[in-house]
């Protein structure tokens, strides 16, 4: 099926236009509450309008699914930690939550594998953000060398509510991720901070779309990465100001970080815009690093060598340090340790 | 003059294919703090940077020699291997590389071994305490939010605890104030103090050095030295500036 | 109390919109058949394997998909479009043979007063076919050839044109393309010999007068090792409520160490459907500049493109697009590294007003054996009401690791700080916002030669007053 397609296509032999992934699955139930905090409560609110950012293929897989979406509904301070746990084959879970007024929401999700598992997890997480609410959404994929993940989120965003997103592909053998937030209301906001990297033969695909509907709102995504060996990579990240948006800013930043030739790195960082009123930027920086860094590095007695692996490392640790909760900060911390690169930034 | 650490003889560097050292020479020995003083765009720092190694610059003829051996041959990093240090104008930022892990990176190629963890973190907030540092910063992303008077701590900092034989501070002192100044040449003191390591300043005003021993001055113009004396040099450049010197160049 | 802000005018067409009657003019049908390709080959006393060539491309045309991913074209029906359109001319070296009223057309474009004054040669294009082709005589003397694509067929550069028509851009690149080979008409030829430099630029104009034709014209230039040339190109074409069509294409090979800058101003009417493709191949230590401005055509597919495909082969594009009421302008550039340390920078503006949608659409790609190389691009867009569109849809491909690409793209208004500053300085409000729109295509008037730029300038006259919201 099609997915992660791109808002306005453009060429096709540059092959950018949409992701394509065989990810098929007939059942769900592999998510697991591993805490909850706060005040949740069962929510039977309508996200059926809500749209996903892997597209409409992929939510009508989702649709199909016998388990019912996790749909939970939280206010004040509360905090949500769930567990894809992976088995072989695919599965494909739903959540929906809604925060609701002013308050201040977390989700967690650790979509984890043992090494060598090949499971491939299908995750479709809709969000709404209602007015004055804060909802953090933390996904952190780390399913090994074999596994796969297919993620979708939507979000929608009344009057000055905020979702913040932070993505973490630490590995696996293909991740489709991604997000669609529409910022609905007044002075809402949506930020994005997204870590990768990937090695071997390995490849991401991302698809972020930000449509400006509401006066005065904000949004910025930012995504750092490093590629590997014959690594494939593509970013799509999407600023849509619709008519009406006037007052609104955004900006969209990728870094990405090239260890070696051969590897297959595509960015496309789309601003469309339909008012006048409204500022958007966006920056890339791709390849090496720049020849100040790595003279001062180098100054300080590091080989090249290492200062690319620190520099590689450093990336997912900016990204890793928004996470809010201490336990997946820490487990994200020991992940990154124990996988070919070392945490604390001496020597390899 | 004490053991020779470091001689350049007849060096002639270029950045963009613009001449900018024109044939210097310089001799620094063990526990020798020498004053490099001249006028902006006269090549203080490219001389710095030349014997750090930097990429941006062409070194086009002449020698540097360290603790015997050709240093132009070696790669920068070998450079701080075998001790020489030099404090960035500008240091760079990065994010998601804290403070802590950058230096205990950097003594470790320093000194080959790896470090144990708390006598470093002890070693390390002391001269923090000294230089007036927050202990905050030791957790703090490398230069990611800092002050432009904190990143130049943060190099002196990284001066004490990578204790290097050769020091080359590039402009410390630029941009900071009254109180700043006076801390960082604390800092210098300190390192100063076992009387082996050997400094290298580079400066266009003198502020910073009055506190601190000064063995010898080079007054640099036009990619040329062209006046050396002792440290009564700088008080005559307070006074009279570079004027006279800039028609000998 | 309302609020007053600028009005920035439309650009001005008057000067380009006029018509002259049809007499005397040989055409073909509407449509596209086989008969139609073999008569215009006829017509045209093609060698044998241009006749079949045009064939060819006939049938890949039939079998290419319509492009699905840019502005709609669908006011555009190939029944209804004649692709052949002769003058009742020859082509001449004099403009004194030049038909009157055809003479008097590229008059008032200024085109002969142009020659006098700063142009190695000048090459005219009429409906189909060229009616006029002149260069000077010293640069003939240094070997340059500057003809008509026809005529060169048949004489000595006969094997030089076999081997480079639609090399770069193949009857398969795309519909449009395919259409091309098959009916194309008139353009022109141009051989820089190796190492010289032609000092001041060449020029060829096209005009379409024809309602409700279509425009082909070829356009091959090969400038030799160490050559260095400047080509310039115009358009334009009196607006008739019937769609034209030019579906252009040019062909530039750069050599080793030569030099080509090639500059466009684009002024078709706004019933024109521009569906136009440049390409050029760069060898070792070439450069290649495209100055480009599009400001005319309902409708535009403009993406210069360049292969770097010699080791240090560099390019620049400067480019502005201005899309008024009734206007969707896609444009941009493309690009392909495919050798060590070669370069490009980009800078493309663009200027949204009156319900005018303009697109800048890119492709950076570098491949594996691009080692050492670079990438800078800056993109701006200006909005100036509510109710325009401005879209951004920048690619990259990097396959290198030893690359060095940034991008910055940035979209808005007129920003209040600068308007503020400059009001400051004592600037009343409607000047500070025209010297500012003025500013923002400066970056791109300033490549052209003078009287260009004030062309230009002539274009986006910017009107102080005006009271919109």
């Amino acid at each position: 099926m099609k997915i992660n397609t791109l808002p306005a296509p453009t060429w096709r032999w540059l092959r950018m236009n949409q992701g394509e992934t065989d990810f098929d699955a007939g059942k769900g139930g592999r998510l697991l509450i591993a805490e909850r905090r706060g005040d949740w409560t069962p929510c039977a609110r309508d996200f059926s309008a809500v749209k996903g950012s892997a597209g409409e293929a992929f939510a009508a897989l989702a649709a199909n699914m016998e388990e019912k979406p996790l749909a939970l509904s939280a206010s004040g301070e509360a905090l949500l930690r769930l567990c894809w746990r992976a088995e072989e084959g695919a599965a494909l879970d739903r959540v929906r939550i809604a925060a609701e007024p002013g308050s201040r929401v977390t989700a967690v999700m650790d979509i984890a594998a043992p090494e060598g598992c090949s499971g491939e997890a299908g995750l479709e997480t809709l969000l709404l953000a209602d007015e004055g609410a804060e909802l953090t959404l933390v996904q952190i994929f780390r399913v090994g060398a074999e596994g796969r993940s297919v993620v979708s989120v939507g979000g929608e965003c009344a009057k000055d509510a905020r979702i913040r997103l932070i993505q973490l592909v630490l590995d696996g053998r293909e991740t489709d991720l991604g997000a669609h937030v529409l910022l609905r209301g007044e002075g809402s906001d949506f930020t994005a901070r997204i870590g990768y990297r990937a090695n071997r033969d390995h490849r991401i695909d991302m698809n972020y779309v930000v449509p400006h509907e509401g006066k005065r709102t904000t949004c910025d995504i930012q995504a750092a990465g490093v590629l590997e060996d014959t690594a494939r990579k593509i970013f799509r990240g999407t600023i849509d100001f619709r008519r009406g948006s006037a007052g609104a800013v955004g900006a969209e930043t990728e870094d990405v970080l090239l260890m070696n030739d051969g590897t297959v790195n595509q960015t496309i960082p789309l601003i469309l815009c339909a008012e006048e009123d409204v500022s958007g930027t966006h920056g890339a920086t791709i390849g090496r690093l720049s020849e100040e860094l790595v003279y001062y590095m180098a100054s300080r007695g590091m080989p090249v060598e290492l200062i690319y692996r620190q520099m590689a490392l450093s990336r997912l640790n900016a990204v890793a340090a928004q996470i809010p909760d201490e336990a997946t900060r820490v487990a994200v911390a020991e992940y990154l340790n124990g996988a070919d690169f070392d945490t604390d930034g001496t020597t390899v | 003059m004490s053991e020779e650490l470091l001689k350049i003889e007849d060096l002639s560097v270029s950045a963009d294919e613009k001449s900018i050292l024109r044939g210097v020479d310089l001799a620094v020995g063990r526990g020798e703090t020498h004053v490099i003083l001249g006028p902006n765009g006269a090549g203080k720092s490219t001389l710095g940077n030349a014997i750090m190694g930097s990429p941006a610059y062409t070194v086009t003829g002449g020698r540097i020699t360290f603790l015997g051996g050709d240093l132009l041959e070696k790669a920068v990093n070998e450079r701080a291997r075998d001790g020489i240090f030099m404090s960035f104008q500008n240091p760079l930022e990065v994010p998601g590389l804290s403070l802590t892990n950058f230096i205990r990176s950097a003594v470790e190629m320093r000194t080959g071994q790896k470090v144990r963890f708390f006598p470093f973190r002890k070693e390390l907030l002391r001269a923090m305490e000294l230089l007036d540092m927050d202990p905050s910063y030791a957790d703090r992303d490398l230069n990611v939010g800092f002050s432009g008077g904190e990143k130049k701590k943060a190099e002196i900092l990284q001066l004490l605890m990578l204790k290097p034989s050769l020091a080359i501070l590039d402009e410390t002192d630029s941009g900071l104030d009254v109180d700043a100044v006076r801390t960082v040449s604390r800092g210098v003191r300190e390192f100063q103090k076992d009387r082996e390591s050997a400094l290298i300043i580079i400066t266009h005003n003198a502020g910073i050095l009055s506190s601190l021993h000064v063995d010898r001055v080079h007054i640099l113009v036009d990619g040329r030295i062209v006046a050396e004396g002792d440290g009564s040099l700088v008080d005559e450049i307070s006074r009279n500036g570079f004027a006279a010197y800039e028609n000998k160049a | 109390m309302e609020k007053e802000k600028t009005y920035v005018e439309d650009v001005d067409r008057e000067l380009y919109d006029f018509r002259n009657a049809e007499k005397d003019v040989w055409k073909v049908g509407e449509g596209l058949t086989p008969a139609i390709v073999e008569t215009i080959s006829r017509e045209k006393n093609d060698p044998e394997w241009m006749r079949a060539f045009r064939l060819k491309s006939l049938d890949i045309y039939n079998r290419t998909e319509m492009v699905d991913w840019g502005p709609d074209i669908e006011g555009l029906d190939m029944d209804n479009i004649v692709t052949y359109v002769r003058p009742n001319t020859k082509m001449n070296v004099d403009w004194a043979d030049v038909p009157e009223e055809i003479r008097d057309t590229f008059e008032r474009l200024g085109i002969p007063q142009a020659e006098r004054a700063s142009l190695a040669g000048v090459g005219a294009q009429y409906d189909s076919e060229l009616v006029y082709h002149n260069v000077r005589e010293e640069v003939a003397a240094m070997g340059v050839v500057y003809t008509d694509l026809e005529s060169a067929m048949h004489g000595p550069y006969g094997d030089m044109i076999h081997d480079h028509f639609m090399k770069l851009v193949p009857p398969t690149d795309h519909k449009f393309a395919a259409l091309h080979g098959a009916v194309w008409s008139g353009g022109s030829f141009v051989y820089v010999p190796p190492g010289v430099t032609v000092e001041i630029p060449l020029q060829s104009y096209f005009r379409l007068n024809a309602p409700g034709a279509g425009q082909f014209e070829h356009t091959l230039i090969i400038v030799d090792e160490g050559a260095n040339l400047h080509f310039i190109e115009g358009c334009s074409a009196p607006k008739y409520n019937v769609a034209n069509l030019h579906a252009g294409c040019v062909e530039l090979y750069v050599a080793k160490n030569a030099k080509l800058r090639y500059s466009t101003i684009e002024n078709w009417s706004k019933n024109m459907y521009n569906l136009n493709t440049k390409r050029a191949r760069i060898e070792e230590g070439g450069v290649m500049e495209w100055v480009s401005g599009s400001f005319g055509s309902h409708v535009s597919y403009l993406y210069p493109m360049t292969l770097l495909t010699g080791e240090g082969a560099r390019m620049t594009y400067t480019g502005i697009t201005f899309a008024g009421a009734g206007q969707n302008l896609d444009t941009g550039m493309k690009v392909v590294h495919s050798a060590p340390k070669t370069s490009s920078a980009i800078t493309a503006k663009s200027i949204s007003k009156d319900g005018g949608i303009s697109t800048y659409r890119s492709a950076v790609v570098m491949t594996e054996k691009a080692a050492g190389s670079k990438s800078s691009a800056s993109c701006e867009s200006l909005m100036l009401d509510d109710i325009s569109r401005s879209d951004t849809i920048p690619a990259m491909d990097i396959r290198t690791s030893q690359a060095d690409v940034g991008h910055e793209a940035k979209i808005g208004r007129i920003s209040d700080d600068a308007i503020f500053y400059l009001m400051s300085r004592g600037i009343p409000e409607a000047d500070a916002r025209a010297m500012i729109v003025s500013g923002f295509a400066d970056s791109v008037s300033k490549e052209l030669p003078l009287e260009y730029a004030v062309e230009m300038n002539n274009l986006i006259r910017l009107e102080m007053k005006g009271s919109i919201g």
